[in-house]
């Protein structure tokens, strides 16, 4: 076995919207809290290392789907739970799940392997640790290694100016879903009755809001949805780590196609219609891990990518046929 | 064999929904992955020889549990959502209905507690083989639940000659350090719960074995 790690900066080549929760209609930035220096812990927003998991499982599972050319269409929804939410124990009584088909399972699905998920009445453990996204700012400065540090600009333990805190990271943005029967050239397109209702609704609210009428206005009132959020400036920078356990050099091509497919375009957060949550990797460190202490080695991502595969897409397209049949009749 | 300390260096979020870790259920594991066991749930439980004596008894490891106490929690959620997305664009065509609020399409988010260790670190006492337990914890690099979406990430290890005591090193001060059977020597007062005392035979989360032990 051999644990192989890498370690990526990320660079939020789009606002990124990644959110906890609403508050009124207001949606407030995941954070995680972060112990700093002088032992105050502090909240400082992340990206989670759940969302990064999922990502790569996605980009991992459509990568398998297309080196075994299961045609759109073919996938049951046992099978698409197994590939995309990682499956799910449905308490079935076929029996747990025996060492040979189990064995079976990873041969036909080698990302199964390195994600886990749940077939059958069983849970199969992944060997893929991936970290939470990190915002590199003052706050979480000491939580970098030396080498995300000096790319950085400094490999002290002071951060340098250039690194702000977290608070300059995160801005408020207001965004509206407009009404268009506000808008007198979109009420034109309404049938007559539509238009009688909408102008009527407008008279009502104008009366109401002459009237100091509360209520009335409330009754009357446009479905125009001002929503503010905070997000993360374009630009921002996210130290994030992969690590897994590989046994097999097909293990290490599906870590590797897991990770550059889902760099290729990688995406988190919310709001991506509208451009937020786009990430591109500007640095990454590779290592291969006896010692967990062990330094890493530069890693060209482009290099990765146009690397990363030819094992993986091999073995899964001379097993397309297994693992259709597999995918068809998957209890998960 | 010597008296070893073993500490963690957890400066993150960890996720203990247990209580304390075991060190040598901790060893076992990383000695089945490294030797690529499949999981203990389908290949079955085998034996697995780790570099801590065992109680002459053979029922459980001569190790601590975790020592060591968290000073904040947090608050993380586990997510699942059924890929709706993709059972319209490349789900087949028996997929007329889905129901995201019920059944097995249903979409769920869980809280799960996380903590802070004071000092951010974790110990351990055992009896041992410092070379050989530095050796397999090298291969440790998270620790606890969630581990795959990065919990418990472990800074460094250390694995040191420790002074001894009486009882060491599962009794200190009569107080358990680990289960151990209620008749154990040197307890003083303990109290007292369900738990399964080793996992020299068996892992310790078979609840089937559970039998009344002093506890930490």
């Amino acid at each position: 076995m051999e644990t192989v790690k890498y370690e990526f900066l990320l660079e939020a080549a789009e606002p990124v919207a990644h959110h906890a929760e609403s508050l009124g209609n207001e949606a407030i930035l995941m954070r995680r809290k972060v112990r700093l220096r002088d032992g105050a812990i502090a909240n400082i927003p992340c990206i989670t290392g759940d969302t990064m998991r999922h990502g790569m499982r996605e980009a991992a599972a459509y990568a398998m789907l297309d080196a075994a050319g299961v045609p759109e269409g073919g996938l049951s929804e046992a099978a698409l739970r197994l590939l995309f939410a990682g499956g799910m124990v449905t308490g079935s009584n076929d029996g747990a799940i025996r060492l040979e088909e189990f064995r079976e399972m990873c041969d036909l699905i080698p990302t199964m392997a390195l994600f886990g998920g749940c077939a059958r009445n069983r849970v199969i453990p992944g060997r893929l640790r991936v970290s939470d996204g990190t915002l590199v700012c003052r706050e979480t400065w000491h939580c970098l290694p030396p080498w995300a540090r000096s790319w950085c600009g400094s490999a002290a333990d002071e951060a340098p100016s250039s690194v702000e805190s977290q608070r300059l990271y995160v801005e408020e943005v207001q965004r509206v879903r407009m009404d268009p029967t506000l808008d007198p050239g979109k009420r034109k397109l309404l049938s007559a009755a539509g238009r009688d209702g909408a102008e009527n609704r407008l008279l009502a609210s104008e009366a109401a809001s002459a009237d100091g009428d509360a209520r009335g206005k409330e009754g009357a009132k446009s479905s125009a949805m001002p929503r503010r959020f905070e997000r993360l400036i374009q630009g921002s920078l996210f130290y994030w780590r992969v690590e897994a356990d590989v046994y097999s050099d097909l293990d290490r091509d599906t870590l590797n196609v897991a990770v550059a497919s889902f760099l290729y375009s990688a995406r988190v957060g919310g709001k991506r219609g509208t451009g937020h949550g786009l990430l591109r990797a500007v640095a990454a460190q590779h290592a291969t891990l006896a010692r967990a202490a062990d330094r890493g080695q530069a890693l060209d991502t482009e290099g990765l990518a146009s690397s990363a595969g030819t094992l993986f897409r091999a073995h899964v397209a001379e097993r397309s046929e297994r693992i259709r049949k597999f995918l068809s009749n998957i209890d998960a | 064999m010597e008296a070893v300390r073993i500490t963690a260096v957890v400066p993150g979020p960890i996720a203990m929904p247990r209580g304390a870790i075991a060190v040598d259920a901790l060893l076992m594991a990383t000695r089945a992955r490294v030797d690529g066991l499949p999981p203990v749930e389908i290949g079955g439980f085998q034996k697995i020889e780790i570099p801590i004596v065992v109680e002459p008894s053979r029922r459980f490891h001569l190790a601590s549990f975790s020592l060591g106490g968290v000073e904040a929690h947090d608050r993380h959620w586990i997510n699942r959502r059924f890929p709706v997305e993709q059972a319209q664009t490349i789900g087949s065509r028996k997929i007329k209905r889905l129901q995201i609020s019920a059944g097995p399409a249903k979409s769920y988010r869980l809280p799960f507690e996380v903590g802070y260790l004071v000092g951010s670190k974790l110990e351990w006492y055992v009896l041992g083989d410092a070379e050989k337990i530095q050796a397999l914890l090298d291969h440790v690099s998270f620790i606890g639940k969630k581990r795959s979406v990065g919990k418990g990430e472990v800074e460094r290890w250390t694995v040191e000659r420790s002074e001894t005591w009486e009882g060491f090193p599962v009794v200190k001060d009569g107080r358990a350090l680990r289960p151990l059977p209620v008749d154990w020597p040197g307890l003083v007062d303990p109290q007292l719960d369900y738990r399964t005392v080793g996992c020299v035979g068996a892992p310790y989360w078979d609840h089937a074995r559970e039998e009344l032990c002093a506890v930490p």
